[in-house]
């Protein structure tokens, strides 16, 4: 493997390191507090990629914001990119997330399978609805000229990472340090910890756990769409994307351990960097057809073995019984 | 100040509780004793709103809040410190205390001031995990936890099941120390009779998910209450 290869290589580990932590933080904390899981998280991150489609596309919303200001007498030229993008797609998914947990998961709570298969369910109908509203495909979004290319500094080296795909190890970094300090550093954070350690004494103390569900509900939705808004400025993305995409986040969370936020940034980078390292020497070494798949199929094979050695995942929580 | 009225509890098909009929006034100490099983907890997680009844009300200082939740009813004043303690165990002893101030309105400190007069061996384990304290540490944190959150109504739950006799001690003479203020309702779940008779106003008996006797403690007679406390 030469210097190229290692960086197309470091570069597409990290992208998807970024979106594989993303994705499983956000179910990571659903199971953690609510022990729910939520088959509709791919379909979260289906929206948001399409509310990237939305915000970004020159023919939808930049051209209604400007059509509205040249009402009222402005000559405006707006472009929205993916810096509005990523926040947009935050608040819209997590909206709709926080919507699904107030009209039908809040009844659903003690109720596992049926939970698996009502959210199932509204992931199909989120397919079909995106399906029928903007169409079936989306091409990668246009970036912003800052965005495009490699740093100076890094071309010809073995780092020469895109800015795109550092600009998306950013917003991970960001966001999983959002989440350490909103948890452990804040009141609300206490209110949630106490929540997924003790949920009926926290009730019994004064926690509003409604207010504790809906509100990591809607958080977890909200990472599940920037995790789809940056697929959507990577690849061309589907509106049954949310498939292939849940079941590799489950496979972080398992690999990281149920419910462990630490699991999920650990497990994410492991696969993540896995999947790409293996696929890259696959293709150099083999010149194999689908090196992607069969990538796939040496990291489940490892992660399965890795279950069997330590069963409880990366990060098990280790705590004394209570007497 | 509280007022139970025809209480039905059930777990799924198993009927626990029939027809409980209680009252509580404010500054009364009011212990209940009963064997193992039979209902005694259930009761108390029914007036925290942890369990939902069949039938009957439950009435706080006048409001009905037999369908409200648990965390409306702790904001309303009932303080909670339940069996085997319940503490948080990854939270440290300071987080733990500080949940139940979440609700608090006024100035944090002198109530933790307050609460480690009673008990001082909390202050030098303020960044201790709960999970890594003794049972009589959790104990006493449990206790603290309720009072911070300066209820109308406390309850408690056997807190001196499985505790060694100086915290014991200790227990027993901060319940009467609050019980002197005159102004909180305790409700004390008890199968350590001596204590109880020590601290009770009233004293009500429970047997197989009803009550069987109750009364003024000093009219009740120790000879008639022990038959239900025996195995
Ligand atoms: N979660 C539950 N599901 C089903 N039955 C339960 C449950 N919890 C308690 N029970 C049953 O309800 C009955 C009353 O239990 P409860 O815990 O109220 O007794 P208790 O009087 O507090 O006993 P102890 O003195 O041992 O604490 C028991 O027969 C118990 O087996
Ligand atoms: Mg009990």
């Amino acid at each position: 493997m030469d210097s190229t290869q290692f960086g197309e290589a470091l570069s597409n580990s990290l992208s998807s390191s970024s979106i594989l932590i993303l994705a499983a933080l956000g179910l990571a904390i659903t199971f953690g507090v609510m022990r729910v899981i939520n088959m509709a998280h791919g379909d979260m991150m289906m929206l948001g990629a399409y509310t990237a489609y939305v915000v970004t596309d020159r023919r939808m919303l930049p051209r209604a914001l400007n059509h509205l200001l040249g009402l009222i007498g402005i000559d405006a030229d707006i472009d929205l990119n993916i810096f509005v993008a990523i926040p947009a797609s935050f608040l819209v998914v997590g909206f709709v997330g926080y919507l699904l947990e107030v009209c039908l998961i809040q009844f659903l709570y003690d109720r596992p399978l049926d939970t698996l298969l009502a959210t199932w369910g509204v992931g199909l109908i989120m397919q079909q609805s995106i399906n029928l509203t903007f169409g079936a495909n989306l091409v990668p979004m246009h970036l912003p000229e800052m965005l495009q290319g490699t740093p100076e500094i890094l071309q010809g080296t073995a780092f020469a990472i895109p800015s795109l795909r550092l600009f998306i190890v950013g917003v991970t970094l960001f966001c999983l340090f959002g989440v350490y300090w909103w948890f452990f550093q804040t009141m609300s954070g206490l209110k949630i910890r106490a929540v997924v350690q003790n949920r009926e004494m926290a009730a019994a103390l004064g926690v509003s756990t409604r207010q504790v569900d809906s509100i990591t509900f809607a958080f977890a939705s909200g990472l599940a769409g920037v995790a789809g808004c940056i697929l959507a400025h990577l690849y061309n993305t589907k509106y049954n994307m949310g498939g292939d995409y849940v079941v590799d986040a489950f496979t972080v969370v398992i690999l990281g351990g149920m419910g462990q936020l630490a699991g999920a940034a650990g497990g994410g980078a492991a696969i993540g960097t896995g999947n790409s390292f293996i696929e890259k020497l696959l293709s150099v070494f083999t010149k194999m057809d689908s090196p992607a798949a069969m990538a796939k199929f040496f990291i489940l094979v490892l992660v399965v073995g890795f279950l069997l050695v330590r069963p409880s995942g990366l990060f098990a929580t280790k705590e004394r019984s209570y007497d | 100040m509280l007022a139970i009225e025809n209480l039905s509890v059930s777990y799924g098909e198993t009927k626990i509780l029939r027809n409980v009929s209680m009252e509580i006034r404010a500054g009364q100490v009011v212990c209940l004793l009963g064997r193992n099983g039979v209902g005694k907890t259930t009761l108390l997680k029914s007036i925290m709103g942890l369990l939902r009844p069949q039938a009957g009300r439950i009435q706080l200082d006048g409001s009905d809040i037999t369908f409200a939740s648990p965390d409306v009813r702790a904001r309303h004043g009932i303080g909670y410190v339940p069996q085997g303690r319940e503490i948080f165990p990854q939270l440290t002893v300071l987080e733990n205390l500080q949940i139940g101030l979440l609700n608090v309105d006024s100035d944090h400190q002198p109530i933790l001031d307050e609460v480690f007069g009673y008990f001082p061996a909390l202050q030098s384990l303020l960044s201790r995990k709960g999970g890594f304290l003794s049972g009589g540490q959790q104990q006493q944190l449990a206790i603290a936890r309720a009072l911070v959150m300066r209820p109308m109504f406390l309850i408690l739950d056997e807190p001196t099941e499985g505790i060694q006799p100086n915290v014991i001690t200790l227990i027993g003479e901060v319940l009467e120390n609050l019980k002197k203020r005159g102004n909180l309702a305790i409700l004390l779940v008890e199968q350590y009779l001596d204590f109880a008779t020590q601290l009770a106003d009233i004293c009500y008996v429970m047997e197989k998910g009803a009550i069987v006797l109750h009364g003024a403690m000093g009219e009740l007679d120790p000879t008639v209450i022990k038959p239900y406390l025996a195995f």
